[in-house]
């Protein structure tokens, strides 16, 4: 889509027609043959496309319509458009690093409450509605000694959702060319309900076993999974191969530290274990350590490529 | 007789600069002018015009706004937009297959 369109003319088209007002000029794969023309085939109709010869008017048809461009080329075209848009677009860094942060900065809930062997816990469960002790927040079995834990999970959700939408809208005003942030914020404020209001149905009814087992929560980081689809709809918000690869890897990581004790892995690395205070740091620190990097890498990546200098 | 490919090209879409603002627009959430400018690499005049054939048609909107002082218009596709996109597309398509097919060497015998 390069050249500049001469300034005058009559705007409309005629598929294949003389080149607006300002004749026929270089404008068209068949000119004048209409829609395909007599081309190359013999008669045929070779399938190129009449020059539209829209805009050539006053610069005598100089670069009307479609030019002398077939639909391959015009095809092209529109797959180098589209790229070069969706890389404008390409900002994820931020909510890579932001909710990296964020569960970096839950460490200490998971450091002071760690349960016993025995089952017995230190501290008091924390206090406050049912409602907000949510299982997929923090707020199951064992972990919900951890006094607050599910309190820090629904703010720091609400926080990293909502600064990551400012986040697209500052960044789209400022590049010309803005994501669909409205259906993240959609999306993750109905993640965050869910994760709310599903422990409160009656635990036998409606095949809730099924979709809330308790080992995937037991470990109270079930919160780093809800990132993790967060960040799957922001893949496809974003048309982003590279965040949807990110995306499956850290939420692949982050069901495993749901389920397993990655403590278990540095014993066997270096034949010793963690305090039984820090035991589930690795749960968390990991996953963390997966945005945290690849946020700084898509950063780099990011700075890099050029956007189109916005109209200032 | 089956309708020649061409016949589902609509004029309005097929320009190849409209064609651009529709793709441009249907990846994101709106397109601001400035960008769709250097883009496409056309001159203000040149964009506006194209703009009005686009949104007389009902592909886009047009919402123009202030940042701070300076004028900022911004570029949505429709819904109709993303169809006659759709559509074009698929015309496209299919003349590059017929072509491709008129340009295979028939089979001896």
């Amino acid at each position: 889509m390069g050249d500049v369109a001469g300034p005058g003319g009559v705007a409309d088209p005629g598929n294949g027609g003389a080149g607006g007002a300002g004749g026929a000029g270089e404008s068209g794969n068949g000119g004048s043959g209409g829609a395909g023309g007599a081309g190359e085939s013999g008669g045929t109709a070779d399938p190129g496309i009449g020059g539209t010869g829209d805009t050539g008017g006053a610069r005598g048809g100089q670069s009307g319509g479609t030019g002398s461009q077939g639909p391959a080329e015009l095809l092209g075209e529109v797959r180098a458009l589209r790229h070069r848009a969706r890389l404008a677009r390409h900002a994820y860094w931020f909510p890579l690093v932001l909710f990296g942060l964020l569960a970096c900065a839950s460490v200490p809930f998971y450091i002071q409450h760690i349960p016993t062997r025995s089952g017995a816990v230190a501290g008091a469960s924390t206090p406050g509605p049912r409602v907000l002790q949510s299982a997929y927040l923090g707020g199951f079995g064992l972990m919900r000694a951890a006094r607050g834990l599910p309190y820090y999970w629904l703010g720091a959700m609400l926080l990293g959702i909502t600064a990551s939408v400012f986040w697209y809208r500052w960044r789209g005003n400022r590049i010309g060319l803005r994501t669909p942030a409205r259906g993240y914020l959609i999306f993750g404020l109905v993640i965050v309900a869910l994760a709310l209001l599903l422990p409160l149905a009656p635990r036998y009814s409606a095949g809730l076993y099924v979709i809330m087992p308790g080992d995937l929560v037991v470990r109270g980081t079930f919160p780093l999974v809800l990132i993790g689809l967060g960040l799957c709809y922001l893949a496809w918000a974003e048309r982003s191969v590279g965040l949807s690869i990110i995306a499956a890897v850290y939420l692949a990581l982050s069901l495993v530290a749901s389920l397993y004790d990655l403590e278990n892995l540095y014993y066997y690395a270096f034949g010793s274990g963690i305090s039984p205070d820090a035991s589930a740091l690795p749960n968390v620190l990991l996953p963390a350590l997966v945005l945290l990097l690849s946020g700084a890498g898509a950063w780099a990546v990011q700075r890099r490529q050029h956007a189109p200098a916005p109209e200032e | 007789m089956a309708e020649f490919p061409t016949n589902g090209l609509d004029d309005v879409v097929h320009q190849r600069h409209r064609l651009g603002i529709l793709t441009i627009t249907a990846e994101a959430d709106g397109a601001e002018f400035g960008y769709l400018r250097d883009a496409l690499s056309l001159t203000a005049g040149n964009l506006s015009r194209h703009l009005s054939v686009l949104e007389d048609a009902g592909l886009v909107q047009v919402e123009k706004g202030y940042k701070g002082r300076r004028p900022r218009t911004w570029v949505r596709i429709t819904g109709r937009g993303r169809s006659a996109l759709a559509a074009e597309l698929d015309v496209l398509a299919g003349l590059v297959r017929l072509r491709s097919a008129l340009r295979q060497p028939p089979e001896p015998g």
